[in-house]
Protein backbone atom coordinates (compact mmCIF):
# COMPACT_ATOMS: atom_id res chain seq x y z
CA UNK A 1 0.00 0.00 0.00
CA UNK A 2 1.73 3.43 -0.97
CA UNK A 3 1.93 5.83 1.74
CA UNK A 4 -0.15 9.10 0.94
CA UNK A 5 2.03 12.45 1.29
CA UNK A 6 -0.69 14.53 0.20
CA UNK A 7 -4.97 14.38 0.91
CA UNK A 8 -7.16 17.24 -0.12
CA UNK A 9 -10.62 15.88 0.73
CA UNK A 10 -13.76 18.39 -0.22
CA UNK A 11 -11.40 21.15 -1.02
CA UNK A 12 -13.17 24.31 -2.15
CA UNK A 13 -12.06 28.07 -2.96
CA UNK A 14 -14.41 30.74 -4.00
CA UNK A 15 -13.25 34.45 -4.30
CA UNK A 16 -15.59 36.90 -3.39
CA UNK A 17 -15.07 40.32 -4.50
CA UNK A 18 -17.66 42.76 -5.21
CA UNK A 19 -20.63 40.43 -5.38
CA UNK A 20 -19.01 38.86 -8.09
CA UNK A 21 -18.19 35.16 -6.68
CA UNK A 22 -15.32 32.72 -8.42
CA UNK A 23 -16.14 29.02 -7.82
CA UNK A 24 -11.92 28.50 -8.57
CA UNK A 25 -12.15 25.13 -6.77
CA UNK A 26 -15.01 23.11 -6.06
CA UNK A 27 -15.07 20.05 -3.76
CA UNK A 28 -11.31 18.13 -4.88
CA UNK A 29 -10.87 15.27 -3.51
CA UNK A 30 -7.12 14.37 -4.39
CA UNK A 31 -4.26 11.91 -2.94
CA UNK A 32 -0.93 11.96 -4.16
CA UNK A 33 0.93 9.59 -2.82
CA UNK A 34 5.31 8.83 -1.82
CA UNK A 35 7.29 8.95 -5.11
CA UNK A 36 4.40 9.97 -7.43
CA UNK A 37 5.15 12.46 -10.55
CA UNK A 38 1.40 13.55 -10.34
CA UNK A 39 0.21 15.62 -13.03
CA UNK A 40 -2.43 17.72 -12.79
CA UNK A 41 -3.91 19.03 -16.61
CA UNK A 42 -6.29 21.98 -17.75
CA UNK A 43 -6.50 24.81 -19.59
CA UNK A 44 -5.65 28.12 -18.18
CA UNK A 45 -8.86 29.32 -15.31
CA UNK A 46 -9.44 25.57 -14.44
CA UNK A 47 -8.47 25.67 -11.07
CA UNK A 48 -5.07 24.01 -11.00
CA UNK A 49 -3.05 26.97 -9.99
CA UNK A 50 -5.24 27.97 -7.25
CA UNK A 51 -5.86 23.37 -5.99
CA UNK A 52 -1.92 23.04 -5.35
CA UNK A 53 -2.14 26.55 -3.70
CA UNK A 54 -4.09 24.97 -1.06
CA UNK A 55 -1.18 21.90 -0.64
CA UNK A 56 1.09 24.72 1.29
CA UNK A 57 -1.88 27.05 1.73
CA UNK A 58 -0.59 29.97 -0.35
CA UNK A 59 -4.06 30.05 -0.56
CA UNK A 60 -6.67 28.76 2.11
CA UNK A 61 -9.35 26.82 1.32
CA UNK A 62 -12.85 28.07 1.73
CA UNK A 63 -13.83 24.41 3.40
CA UNK A 64 -11.81 20.77 3.08
CA UNK A 65 -9.17 19.16 5.02
CA UNK A 66 -5.74 19.41 3.83
CA UNK A 67 -3.35 16.86 5.01
CA UNK A 68 0.57 16.70 3.93
CA UNK A 69 3.05 14.67 5.40
CA UNK A 70 0.55 13.44 7.77
CA UNK A 71 0.20 17.11 9.18
CA UNK A 72 -3.54 18.48 8.62
CA UNK A 73 -2.35 21.87 7.54
CA UNK A 74 -5.24 24.18 8.38
CA UNK A 75 -4.84 23.48 12.62
CA UNK A 76 -0.96 25.38 12.13
CA UNK A 77 -0.17 28.31 14.12
CA UNK A 78 1.37 30.78 11.68
CA UNK A 79 4.66 29.66 12.86
CA UNK A 80 4.17 25.81 12.49
CA UNK A 81 2.93 26.51 8.86
CA UNK A 82 6.10 28.03 7.94
CA UNK A 83 8.35 25.20 9.67
CA UNK A 84 5.86 23.04 7.28
CA UNK A 85 6.61 24.82 4.34
CA UNK A 86 9.95 24.04 4.09
CA UNK A 87 9.26 20.47 3.51
CA UNK A 88 7.54 21.43 0.32
CA UNK A 89 9.22 23.44 -2.05
CA UNK A 90 7.77 25.11 -4.74
CA UNK A 91 8.58 25.92 -8.39
CA UNK A 92 7.37 28.70 -10.78
CA UNK A 93 6.23 29.65 -14.17
CA UNK A 94 8.49 32.87 -14.30
CA UNK A 95 10.91 31.28 -11.63
CA UNK A 96 10.55 34.45 -9.55
CA UNK A 97 14.14 34.70 -8.86
CA UNK A 98 15.51 37.79 -7.02
CA UNK A 99 17.40 40.11 -9.59
CA UNK A 100 19.21 41.60 -6.65
CA UNK A 101 21.05 38.74 -5.71
CA UNK A 102 23.74 36.40 -7.44
CA UNK A 103 22.60 32.73 -8.42
CA UNK A 104 24.55 31.14 -4.83
CA UNK A 105 22.54 33.77 -3.09
CA UNK A 106 19.64 33.12 -4.25
CA UNK A 107 19.80 29.35 -3.63
CA UNK A 108 20.96 30.16 -0.27
CA UNK A 109 17.81 31.93 0.48
CA UNK A 110 15.72 29.88 2.25
CA UNK A 111 18.28 29.27 4.62
CA UNK A 112 20.04 32.02 6.13
CA UNK A 113 19.70 32.05 9.62
CA UNK A 114 18.84 28.45 9.70
CA UNK A 115 22.29 27.09 9.46
CA UNK A 116 26.56 27.98 9.26
CA UNK A 117 27.47 29.70 6.37
CA UNK A 118 29.94 26.78 6.18
CA UNK A 119 26.47 24.34 5.91
CA UNK A 120 24.75 26.87 3.45
CA UNK A 121 27.95 27.66 0.95
CA UNK A 122 28.47 23.45 0.98
CA UNK A 123 24.62 23.13 0.36
CA UNK A 124 24.78 25.84 -2.53
CA UNK A 125 27.78 24.02 -4.27
CA UNK A 126 26.04 20.90 -4.01
CA UNK A 127 23.06 22.19 -5.42
CA UNK A 128 24.63 24.21 -8.20
CA UNK A 129 26.30 20.84 -9.53
CA UNK A 130 23.07 18.88 -9.02
CA UNK A 131 21.01 21.25 -11.42
CA UNK A 132 24.00 21.90 -13.90
CA UNK A 133 24.85 25.46 -12.69
CA UNK A 134 28.28 25.31 -11.13
CA UNK A 135 30.07 27.72 -12.90
CA UNK A 136 27.28 29.98 -12.46
CA UNK A 137 27.25 30.86 -9.00
CA UNK A 138 28.20 34.72 -8.90
CA UNK A 139 25.87 35.66 -11.78
CA UNK A 140 22.78 37.24 -11.65
CA UNK A 141 19.70 35.95 -12.79
CA UNK A 142 19.46 38.91 -15.53
CA UNK A 143 22.29 37.16 -17.22
CA UNK A 144 20.73 33.57 -17.32
CA UNK A 145 18.45 32.12 -19.99
CA UNK A 146 15.25 30.64 -18.84
CA UNK A 147 16.22 27.25 -18.68
CA UNK A 148 18.83 28.17 -16.05
CA UNK A 149 16.44 30.59 -14.38
CA UNK A 150 14.30 27.50 -13.68
CA UNK A 151 17.47 25.02 -12.46
CA UNK A 152 17.94 28.02 -9.82
CA UNK A 153 14.24 27.63 -8.92
CA UNK A 154 14.90 24.08 -8.57
CA UNK A 155 18.32 24.48 -6.58
CA UNK A 156 16.32 27.22 -4.26
CA UNK A 157 12.83 25.05 -3.96
CA UNK A 158 15.57 22.02 -3.20
CA UNK A 159 17.58 23.97 -0.04
CA UNK A 160 15.38 22.91 2.79
CA UNK A 161 15.74 18.99 1.68
CA UNK A 162 12.05 19.16 1.28
CA UNK A 163 9.84 15.64 0.70
CA UNK A 164 7.20 17.49 -2.02
CA UNK A 165 7.91 19.50 -4.85
CA UNK A 166 4.77 21.74 -6.26
CA UNK A 167 5.94 22.50 -10.22
CA UNK A 168 3.11 25.58 -11.10
CA UNK A 169 3.58 25.75 -14.83
CA UNK A 170 7.68 25.53 -14.25
CA UNK A 171 7.60 24.69 -17.87
CA UNK A 172 5.28 26.73 -20.12
CA UNK A 173 7.51 30.10 -20.38
CA UNK A 174 10.42 27.90 -22.01
CA UNK A 175 11.07 26.34 -25.56
CA UNK A 176 10.43 22.68 -26.14
CA UNK A 177 13.53 21.57 -25.92
CA UNK A 178 14.55 23.29 -22.94
CA UNK A 179 11.30 21.90 -21.34
CA UNK A 180 12.22 18.65 -22.33
CA UNK A 181 15.56 18.91 -20.16
CA UNK A 182 13.77 20.56 -17.22
CA UNK A 183 11.55 17.75 -16.96
CA UNK A 184 14.37 15.70 -17.74
CA UNK A 185 16.19 17.06 -14.32
CA UNK A 186 12.76 16.78 -12.34
CA UNK A 187 12.70 13.14 -13.14
CA UNK A 188 16.01 12.78 -12.64
CA UNK A 189 15.11 13.96 -8.74
CA UNK A 190 12.06 11.86 -8.38
CA UNK A 191 14.37 8.81 -8.78
CA UNK A 192 17.71 9.75 -7.17
CA UNK A 193 15.60 11.88 -3.92
CA UNK A 194 12.87 10.06 -3.58
CA UNK A 195 11.16 14.02 -4.45
CA UNK A 196 7.36 13.56 -4.91
CA UNK A 197 6.18 16.24 -7.81
CA UNK A 198 2.62 17.61 -8.26
CA UNK A 199 3.34 19.00 -11.56
CA UNK A 200 0.35 21.35 -12.81
CA UNK A 201 0.82 22.07 -16.80
CA UNK A 202 -1.33 23.03 -19.80
CA UNK A 203 0.74 20.50 -21.77
CA UNK A 204 -0.25 17.19 -22.07
CA UNK A 205 3.50 16.41 -23.70
CA UNK A 206 4.64 17.36 -20.21
CA UNK A 207 2.62 14.99 -18.29
CA UNK A 208 3.10 12.47 -21.21
CA UNK A 209 6.75 12.60 -20.25
CA UNK A 210 7.28 12.48 -16.56
CA UNK A 211 4.21 11.48 -14.82
CA UNK A 212 2.94 8.09 -13.44
CA UNK A 213 -0.39 9.66 -12.67
CA UNK A 214 -2.49 12.62 -14.06
CA UNK A 215 -5.86 14.31 -13.30
CA UNK A 216 -7.63 16.41 -15.76
CA UNK A 217 -8.96 19.40 -14.49
CA UNK A 218 -11.68 21.67 -16.16
CA UNK A 219 -14.16 24.51 -14.27
CA UNK A 220 -12.22 23.73 -10.63
CA UNK A 221 -13.03 19.95 -10.59
CA UNK A 222 -11.39 16.98 -11.54
CA UNK A 223 -13.19 15.04 -14.14
CA UNK A 224 -11.42 12.32 -14.59
CA UNK A 225 -8.11 10.76 -13.19
CA UNK A 226 -5.81 7.60 -12.83
CA UNK A 227 -2.63 6.18 -14.09
CA UNK A 228 -0.95 7.57 -16.96
CA UNK A 229 -1.73 4.72 -19.44
CA UNK A 230 -4.55 3.74 -18.24
CA UNK A 231 -5.42 7.82 -19.23
CA UNK A 232 -4.09 7.55 -22.52
CA UNK A 233 -5.75 4.18 -23.19
CA UNK A 234 -9.45 4.48 -21.98
CA UNK A 235 -10.07 8.19 -21.67
CA UNK A 236 -13.75 8.89 -20.64
CA UNK A 237 -13.92 12.68 -21.06
CA UNK A 238 -14.18 14.85 -24.16
CA UNK A 239 -11.31 17.17 -23.04
CA UNK A 240 -8.95 14.20 -21.84
CA UNK A 241 -9.65 13.19 -25.39
CA UNK A 242 -8.50 16.57 -26.89
CA UNK A 243 -5.51 16.70 -24.43
CA UNK A 244 -4.30 13.74 -25.93
CA UNK A 245 -4.71 14.84 -29.05
CA UNK A 246 -2.28 17.71 -28.47
CA UNK A 247 0.30 15.38 -27.74
CA UNK A 248 0.00 13.14 -31.17
CA UNK A 249 -1.48 16.68 -33.17
CA UNK A 250 -3.87 14.53 -34.92
CA UNK A 251 -5.92 17.49 -36.07
CA UNK A 252 -3.38 18.40 -38.02
CA UNK A 253 -2.93 14.92 -39.44
CA UNK A 254 -6.50 14.58 -39.58
CA UNK A 255 -6.95 17.65 -42.60
CA UNK A 256 -3.67 16.45 -44.23
CA UNK A 257 -5.59 12.61 -44.00
CA UNK A 258 -8.67 13.23 -45.43
CA UNK A 259 -7.13 15.51 -48.43
CA UNK A 260 -5.34 12.46 -49.64
CA UNK A 261 -6.16 10.97 -52.75
CA UNK A 262 -7.06 7.23 -50.68
CA UNK A 263 -9.47 9.11 -48.99
CA UNK A 264 -11.04 11.10 -51.84
CA UNK A 265 -11.75 7.98 -54.11
CA UNK A 266 -12.94 6.11 -50.55
CA UNK A 267 -14.95 2.84 -52.20
CA UNK A 268 -18.15 3.11 -50.43
CA UNK A 269 -17.19 -0.75 -48.95
CA UNK A 270 -14.10 1.23 -47.32
CA UNK A 271 -13.83 2.24 -43.66
CA UNK A 272 -11.88 5.03 -42.38
CA UNK A 273 -10.92 4.73 -39.14
CA UNK A 274 -8.81 5.45 -35.82
CA UNK A 275 -6.91 2.89 -34.35
CA UNK A 276 -6.17 3.62 -30.36
CA UNK A 277 -3.54 0.86 -28.64
CA UNK A 278 -1.94 0.22 -25.46
CA UNK A 279 0.64 -2.08 -24.42
CA UNK A 280 0.43 -5.73 -25.11
CA UNK A 281 -1.88 -5.52 -27.75
CA UNK A 282 0.80 -3.56 -29.91
CA UNK A 283 3.25 -7.09 -29.43
CA UNK A 284 1.18 -8.40 -32.53
CA UNK A 285 1.97 -7.73 -36.00
CA UNK A 286 -1.73 -6.18 -36.24
CA UNK A 287 -1.74 -5.29 -40.10
CA UNK A 288 0.00 -8.46 -40.54
CA UNK A 289 -2.84 -10.09 -38.77
CA UNK A 290 -5.66 -8.54 -40.71
CA UNK A 291 -4.51 -9.26 -43.77
CA UNK A 292 -3.86 -12.81 -42.90
CA UNK A 293 -6.80 -14.07 -40.63
CA UNK A 294 -9.64 -11.61 -42.10
CA UNK A 295 -8.57 -10.82 -45.36
CA UNK A 296 -8.85 -6.89 -44.86
CA UNK A 297 -6.07 -4.99 -46.46
CA UNK A 298 -5.17 -1.69 -44.00
CA UNK A 299 -3.56 1.35 -45.97
CA UNK A 300 -2.10 3.02 -43.02
CA UNK A 301 -2.62 7.11 -43.77
CA UNK A 302 -1.21 8.39 -40.35
CA UNK A 303 1.18 6.86 -37.46
CA UNK A 304 1.91 7.41 -34.52
CA UNK A 305 4.22 5.35 -31.76
CA UNK A 306 4.84 6.88 -28.55
CA UNK A 307 6.26 5.13 -25.45
CA UNK A 308 4.45 6.13 -21.82
CA UNK A 309 6.63 4.56 -19.29
CA UNK A 310 8.43 2.13 -21.68
CA UNK A 311 4.98 0.71 -22.98
CA UNK A 312 4.14 1.79 -26.58
CA UNK A 313 0.74 3.80 -26.55
CA UNK A 314 -0.22 3.99 -30.79
CA UNK A 315 -2.43 6.01 -32.93
CA UNK A 316 -3.18 5.02 -36.49
CA UNK A 317 -5.65 6.31 -39.11
CA UNK A 318 -6.23 3.55 -41.84
CA UNK A 319 -8.19 2.68 -44.22
CA UNK A 320 -9.55 -0.86 -43.89
CA UNK A 321 -10.88 -2.64 -47.38
CA UNK A 322 -12.75 -5.71 -47.54
CA UNK A 323 -15.98 -7.72 -47.38
CA UNK A 324 -18.55 -6.28 -44.86
CA UNK A 325 -18.49 -9.81 -43.17
CA UNK A 326 -14.49 -9.39 -43.24
CA UNK A 327 -14.80 -5.92 -41.53
CA UNK A 328 -17.33 -7.27 -38.92
CA UNK A 329 -15.41 -10.13 -38.02
CA UNK A 330 -12.05 -7.35 -37.93
CA UNK A 331 -14.01 -4.88 -35.52
CA UNK A 332 -14.74 -7.82 -33.39
CA UNK A 333 -10.83 -8.61 -32.99
CA UNK A 334 -9.84 -5.53 -32.73
CA UNK A 335 -12.30 -4.58 -30.14
CA UNK A 336 -11.18 -8.00 -28.29
CA UNK A 337 -7.47 -7.06 -28.25
CA UNK A 338 -8.17 -3.62 -26.55
CA UNK A 339 -7.57 -1.65 -29.51
CA UNK A 340 -9.91 0.97 -29.94
CA UNK A 341 -11.86 1.83 -33.46
CA UNK A 342 -13.08 5.15 -34.08
CA UNK A 343 -14.90 5.24 -37.64
CA UNK A 344 -13.98 8.60 -38.95
CA UNK A 345 -16.45 11.12 -41.49
CA UNK A 346 -13.83 12.82 -43.92
CA UNK A 347 -16.65 15.28 -45.13
CA UNK A 348 -16.91 16.40 -40.92
CA UNK A 349 -13.07 16.62 -41.04
CA UNK A 350 -12.85 18.65 -43.59
CA UNK A 351 -15.38 20.91 -42.78
CA UNK A 352 -13.70 21.41 -39.05
CA UNK B 1 37.37 89.54 -7.61
CA UNK B 2 36.10 92.94 -9.15
CA UNK B 3 33.68 90.69 -11.07
CA UNK B 4 31.64 89.43 -7.58
CA UNK B 5 31.29 93.06 -6.78
CA UNK B 6 30.24 94.05 -10.10
CA UNK B 7 27.24 91.24 -10.68
CA UNK B 8 26.63 90.66 -7.12
CA UNK B 9 26.65 94.34 -5.13
CA UNK B 10 24.08 93.23 -2.27
CA UNK B 11 25.37 89.95 -1.63
CA UNK B 12 28.96 90.96 -0.52
CA UNK B 13 28.40 92.68 2.28
CA UNK B 14 25.55 89.89 3.87
CA UNK B 15 27.65 87.19 2.80
CA UNK B 16 28.45 86.03 6.42
CA UNK B 17 26.44 86.92 9.44
CA UNK B 18 22.99 87.22 10.87
CA UNK B 19 20.53 85.86 7.75
CA UNK B 20 23.39 86.37 5.88
CA UNK B 21 23.99 83.84 2.74
CA UNK B 22 26.60 81.18 4.79
CA UNK B 23 23.87 81.00 7.69
CA UNK B 24 20.81 80.59 5.04
CA UNK B 25 22.65 77.49 3.60
CA UNK B 26 23.40 75.97 6.68
CA UNK B 27 19.84 76.38 7.68
CA UNK B 28 18.90 74.91 4.81
CA UNK B 29 20.95 72.10 5.11
CA UNK B 30 19.86 71.49 8.20
CA UNK B 31 16.17 71.37 7.52
CA UNK B 32 16.94 69.32 4.64
CA UNK B 33 18.66 66.73 6.75
CA UNK B 34 16.78 66.94 9.36
CA UNK B 35 13.63 66.50 7.78
CA UNK B 36 15.19 63.81 5.41
CA UNK B 37 15.95 61.45 8.57
CA UNK B 38 13.02 62.15 10.30
CA UNK B 39 10.42 61.70 7.53
CA UNK B 40 12.41 59.23 5.78
CA UNK B 41 11.96 56.81 8.87
CA UNK B 42 8.52 57.66 9.14
CA UNK B 43 7.49 57.30 5.77
CA UNK B 44 9.57 53.93 5.51
CA UNK B 45 7.56 52.72 8.47
CA UNK B 46 4.59 53.89 7.41
CA UNK B 47 4.91 53.12 3.63
CA UNK B 48 5.60 48.97 4.84
CA UNK B 49 2.75 48.75 6.90
CA UNK B 50 0.91 50.18 3.71
CA UNK B 51 1.91 47.46 1.82
CA UNK B 52 1.49 45.10 4.76
CA UNK B 53 -1.78 45.69 5.67
CA UNK B 54 -3.32 45.92 2.02
CA UNK B 55 -5.88 43.77 0.47
CA UNK B 56 -3.66 40.64 -0.44
CA UNK B 57 -0.74 42.07 2.36
CA UNK B 58 1.16 39.35 3.74
CA UNK B 59 -0.24 40.81 6.95
CA UNK B 60 -3.83 42.06 5.17
CA UNK B 61 -5.52 44.53 8.47
CA UNK B 62 -8.22 46.60 6.48
CA UNK B 63 -9.23 48.72 9.70
CA UNK B 64 -5.52 50.03 10.23
CA UNK B 65 -5.02 50.16 6.30
CA UNK B 66 -8.06 52.31 6.04
CA UNK B 67 -7.24 54.54 8.96
CA UNK B 68 -3.54 55.23 7.50
CA UNK B 69 -4.04 55.75 3.77
CA UNK B 70 -6.98 58.24 4.86
CA UNK B 71 -4.32 60.02 7.10
CA UNK B 72 -1.52 60.28 4.44
CA UNK B 73 -4.34 61.50 1.54
CA UNK B 74 -5.44 64.10 4.19
CA UNK B 75 -1.71 65.32 4.70
CA UNK B 76 -0.78 65.38 1.69
CA UNK B 77 -3.86 67.35 0.56
CA UNK B 78 -3.26 70.15 3.23
CA UNK B 79 -1.33 72.80 1.36
CA UNK B 80 2.34 73.43 3.03
CA UNK B 81 2.01 77.20 3.80
CA UNK B 82 -1.37 76.43 5.45
CA UNK B 83 -0.11 73.42 7.22
CA UNK B 84 2.72 75.53 8.86
CA UNK B 85 0.01 77.64 9.89
CA UNK B 86 -1.70 75.41 11.73
CA UNK B 87 0.49 73.28 13.14
CA UNK B 88 1.92 76.58 15.23
CA UNK B 89 0.96 75.13 18.64
CA UNK B 90 1.41 71.28 18.02
CA UNK B 91 4.92 72.43 16.80
CA UNK B 92 5.26 75.00 20.27
CA UNK B 93 4.18 71.53 22.16
CA UNK B 94 6.43 69.62 20.74
CA UNK B 95 9.82 71.31 20.12
CA UNK B 96 9.23 74.41 22.27
CA UNK B 97 9.29 77.57 19.99
CA UNK B 98 7.07 78.56 17.33
CA UNK B 99 9.39 80.11 15.11
CA UNK B 100 13.01 79.31 13.74
CA UNK B 101 14.53 76.63 11.91
CA UNK B 102 13.91 74.15 14.16
CA UNK B 103 10.27 75.11 14.39
CA UNK B 104 9.69 74.77 10.96
CA UNK B 105 10.85 71.10 11.01
CA UNK B 106 8.11 69.69 12.58
CA UNK B 107 5.41 71.05 9.68
CA UNK B 108 8.36 69.72 7.14
CA UNK B 109 7.92 66.16 8.69
CA UNK B 110 4.38 66.43 8.89
CA UNK B 111 4.43 67.49 5.11
CA UNK B 112 6.87 64.68 3.70
CA UNK B 113 6.48 61.65 5.73
CA UNK B 114 2.90 60.94 4.46
CA UNK B 115 4.90 61.88 0.72
CA UNK B 116 7.45 59.83 1.20
CA UNK B 117 5.34 57.08 2.69
CA UNK B 118 3.31 57.16 -0.44
CA UNK B 119 6.27 57.01 -2.77
CA UNK B 120 7.72 54.10 -0.42
CA UNK B 121 4.44 52.17 -0.90
CA UNK B 122 4.46 53.00 -4.82
CA UNK B 123 8.12 51.62 -4.93
CA UNK B 124 7.30 48.37 -2.71
CA UNK B 125 4.39 47.65 -4.66
CA UNK B 126 7.27 47.25 -7.73
CA UNK B 127 8.53 44.38 -6.14
CA UNK B 128 7.20 40.88 -8.23
CA UNK B 129 4.32 39.51 -5.99
CA UNK B 130 5.86 36.33 -7.67
CA UNK B 131 8.49 36.70 -5.39
CA UNK B 132 6.83 37.78 -2.75
CA UNK B 133 4.85 34.00 -3.28
CA UNK B 134 8.28 32.34 -3.68
CA UNK B 135 9.31 33.57 -0.17
CA UNK B 136 6.18 32.54 1.41
CA UNK B 137 6.53 29.29 0.12
CA UNK B 138 9.67 28.83 1.52
CA UNK B 139 8.69 29.54 5.08
CA UNK B 140 10.20 33.02 5.70
CA UNK B 141 8.12 34.78 7.82
CA UNK B 142 6.59 38.26 7.57
CA UNK B 143 9.26 39.98 8.53
CA UNK B 144 11.78 38.27 6.73
CA UNK B 145 10.25 38.59 4.16
CA UNK B 146 9.77 42.89 4.17
CA UNK B 147 13.58 43.06 5.04
CA UNK B 148 15.11 40.43 3.23
CA UNK B 149 12.54 40.53 -0.23
CA UNK B 150 10.63 43.93 -0.64
CA UNK B 151 13.69 46.26 1.02
CA UNK B 152 16.09 44.73 -0.91
CA UNK B 153 14.19 44.29 -4.27
CA UNK B 154 12.90 47.40 -4.30
CA UNK B 155 15.51 49.47 -2.86
CA UNK B 156 16.54 50.78 -6.63
CA UNK B 157 13.58 52.03 -6.69
CA UNK B 158 13.35 52.96 -3.11
CA UNK B 159 16.54 55.24 -3.77
CA UNK B 160 14.83 56.90 -6.59
CA UNK B 161 11.91 58.21 -4.56
CA UNK B 162 13.77 59.38 -1.75
CA UNK B 163 15.67 61.13 -4.29
CA UNK B 164 12.86 62.11 -4.96
CA UNK B 165 11.00 63.26 -1.59
CA UNK B 166 14.47 65.09 -0.70
CA UNK B 167 14.40 67.01 -3.78
CA UNK B 168 10.95 68.28 -3.04
CA UNK B 169 11.76 68.56 0.53
CA UNK B 170 14.32 71.13 -0.05
CA UNK B 171 11.66 72.82 -1.87
CA UNK B 172 9.21 73.43 1.16
CA UNK B 173 12.22 74.50 3.01
CA UNK B 174 12.12 77.75 0.85
CA UNK B 175 8.62 78.24 2.61
CA UNK B 176 10.33 77.83 6.44
CA UNK B 177 10.64 81.47 6.03
CA UNK B 178 6.82 82.42 6.96
CA UNK B 179 8.15 81.03 10.41
CA UNK B 180 11.07 82.63 10.66
CA UNK B 181 13.22 79.40 9.60
CA UNK B 182 15.08 80.93 7.35
CA UNK B 183 17.07 79.45 4.57
CA UNK B 184 17.87 80.20 1.26
CA UNK B 185 14.49 80.27 -0.14
CA UNK B 186 13.63 83.22 2.98
CA UNK B 187 16.59 84.86 1.40
CA UNK B 188 15.42 85.26 -1.73
CA UNK B 189 12.35 85.77 -0.95
CA UNK B 190 12.72 88.23 2.24
CA UNK B 191 16.08 89.88 1.12
CA UNK B 192 16.20 89.41 -2.35
CA UNK B 193 12.93 90.02 -3.72
CA UNK B 194 11.47 92.40 -1.32
CA UNK B 195 14.27 94.87 -1.59
CA UNK B 196 14.56 94.17 -5.08
CA UNK B 197 18.09 93.18 -4.87
CA UNK B 198 18.13 90.53 -7.81
CA UNK B 199 21.17 89.33 -7.67
CA UNK B 200 20.34 87.84 -4.26
CA UNK B 201 17.79 85.91 -5.43
CA UNK B 202 19.83 84.65 -8.18
CA UNK B 203 22.55 83.59 -5.72
CA UNK B 204 19.81 81.93 -3.43
CA UNK B 205 18.84 80.04 -6.28
CA UNK B 206 22.04 78.98 -7.49
CA UNK B 207 23.15 77.59 -4.10
CA UNK B 208 19.50 75.33 -4.37
CA UNK B 209 19.94 74.07 -7.39
CA UNK B 210 23.97 73.01 -6.60
CA UNK B 211 22.30 71.35 -3.27
CA UNK B 212 19.42 69.85 -5.62
CA UNK B 213 21.89 68.27 -8.23
CA UNK B 214 24.01 67.11 -6.13
CA UNK B 215 21.51 65.08 -4.14
CA UNK B 216 20.39 63.59 -7.52
CA UNK B 217 24.01 62.67 -8.51
CA UNK B 218 24.54 60.88 -5.40
CA UNK B 219 21.12 59.32 -5.92
CA UNK B 220 21.65 58.21 -9.57
CA UNK B 221 25.38 56.82 -8.47
CA UNK B 222 23.51 54.97 -5.69
CA UNK B 223 20.64 53.35 -7.89
CA UNK B 224 23.19 52.32 -11.12
CA UNK B 225 24.95 50.78 -8.05
CA UNK B 226 22.09 48.35 -6.78
CA UNK B 227 20.85 47.70 -10.23
CA UNK B 228 21.54 44.36 -12.08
Amino acid sequence: MAESVITLKQVDVNFVEKKRSVHAVDHVDLTVNRGDIYGIVGYSGAGKSTLVRTINLLQRPTSGAVTVLGQDMLALTPKQLRLERRRIGMIFQHFNLMNSRTIADNIAFPLRGRKSKAEIAKKVADLLDLVGLADRAGAYPAELSGGQKQRVGIARALASDPEILISDEATSALDPKTTSAILDLLQSLNEKLGLTIVLITHEMEAVKQICNRVAVMDEGRIIERGDLLQIFAQPQQQLTKDFIDTTIQLDAALKSVVAQPAVQNLKPTDRLVRLTYVGDSTDQPLVATLYKEYNVVANILFGDIQILQGTPFGNLIIVLSGAPADLDRTFAYLKANDVTVQPIDPKEVANS
Amino acid sequence: MSWIEKFFPNVVPIWTGDNGVVQAIQQTLYMTLVTAVCAGILGLIIGILLVLTDQHGLLQNDPVYFILDKLVNIFRAVPFIILLAVMTPFTRAIVGTGIGPTAALVPLVAGVTPFYARQVQNALLTVDPGVIEAAESMGISPLGITFRVYLREGLSELIRVSVLTIISAIGLTAMAGAVGGGGLGNLAIAVGYQRYQNDVVWVALIFILVLVFLVQFIGDLLARKTHH
